[in-house]
């Protein structure tokens, strides 16, 4: 069991005060690999974004 | 001046927007983009301000913007990852990363800086370094450690959402005392919260600072529980305080460390001094009362109208 399934109570309202994370940029996706193909690994030089890989996940 | 927020449902970026002419305000989050984007190429962008009127940004015509929030809470309720409906988000959140990357836009808060800001164990570690008194706080998998470290009672604290939805109903995680029994069934690290020593709260302090003003509002800690936001009375009985100088030093030392020209942060004050708990650099401010709620979104409004 997690802590969130462990600890959250269900209230009627909701807080006023639960600004949740901002939503983080999202990073790009790993390639499939086809199974026909070798995979070759590439390097991706300018990309920032890498964390944050969920939508609507605590920031980075 | 572009106001990143959800301006029909958040009065936080109206209470700034109200301040500026409607003309020249650009009002935009990642749900609005086709509405307000009119063109964005590699030396300008074109976004429709409030007035209907077009807003060129570019290196002769730069701007100034504030982040409340990339999008409303909750736009990706039910979204699967992987799916049509997340490549819909992630691409619009990517064009807003662009344009609040822009280097003709000066922000209350970058957004390279919002992040980071964000995570309370990066704010804990400038507090340290900023000479600002914080809990005790550990993350480990062992229940029995953390009552070692920090006594037979202790705080648990998320580090993801304090609040998610389950089979259509809201839970929401408050901050309380827990014991390591109650842990022995769970694991510490598959979601994992930050654990901290109880602070016996004789009052609670909400800091709110817009680049280098700040105002400092208290609410006694009496008969309220840990969580103060589970008492609904609470929410509105914070009165302005005059009597912490040095809140208000460690409460701006705090900001130029992250970075950040926009803060709502929590502190409590025990029997030693005051504590940092928190801050949040796109946090909510108009429960407090009315002397802080006008000056907060009048500086935010004057120095987005500075040129």
């Amino acid at each position: 069991m997690d802590l969130y399934r462990l600890l959250a109570d269900t209230p009627h309202t909701l807080p006023q005060q639960a600004d949740p994370p901002q939503p983080s940029e999202p990073s790009r996706p790993a390639p499939r690999p086809s199974p026909t193909t070798r995979i070759t690994m590439t390097v991706e030089t300018s990309d920032e974004e890498r964390s944050g890989a969920l939508l609507g996940s605590v920031a980075p | 001046m572009i106001l990143v927020g959800d301006h029909a449902n958040d009065p936080h970026v109206r209470a700034v927007a109200d301040q500026l002419p409607a003309n020249w305000v650009v009002a935009l989050d990642a749900t609005r983009q086709a509405e307000v984007v009119r063109r964005l190429d590699l030396h300008r962008t074109v976004l429709t301000d409030m007035a209907g009127g077009m807003v060129e940004v570019s290196g002769d015509s730069p701007g100034r913007g504030w982040i409340r929030r990339l999008a409303p809470a909750g736009w990706d309720q039910g979204v699967m990852l992987g799916g049509h409906a997340a490549a819909v988000l992630s691409s619009r959140l990517t064009l807003l990363a662009a344009i609040l990357r822009d280097p003709s836009v000066s922000w209350v808060t970058s957004v390279d800086d919002l992040f980071p800001a964000e995570n309370k164990l990066v704010q804990y570690r400038a507090a340290l370094t900023a000479g600002v008194r914080v809990p005790r706080t550990l993350i480990t998998p062992s229940p029995a450690e953390l009552a070692d470290e920090l006594g037979a009672e202790f705080i648990m604290k998320p580090l993801g959402p304090g609040n998610f939805e389950d089979r259509d109903r809201q839970h929401v995680v408050y901050t309380r005392p827990v014991r390591a029994g109650e842990l022995a069934q769970a694991d510490l690290l598959d979601a994992p919260f930050l654990a901290q020593e109880v602070i016996a709260a004789r009052r609670h302090l909400r800091v709110v600072t817009v680049r280098e003003q700040v105002w400092v509002t208290e609410l006694d800690a009496t008969g309220l529980p840990v969580d103060w936001r589970r008492d609904a009375a609470a929410h509105h009985a914070f009165t302005v305080a005059e009597a912490w100088p040095e809140v208000e030093r460690a409460a701006l030392r705090l900001t130029a460390a992250l970075s950040v020209g926009f803060s709502s942060q929590d502190w409590v004050v025990d029997d030693t001094g005051p504590v940092f708990l928190d801050l949040n650099p796109g946090g909510q401010w108009l429960f407090l009362p009315e002397a802080v709620t006008g000056p907060v979104a009048r500086a935010l409004a004057q120095w987005l109208a500075e040129r």
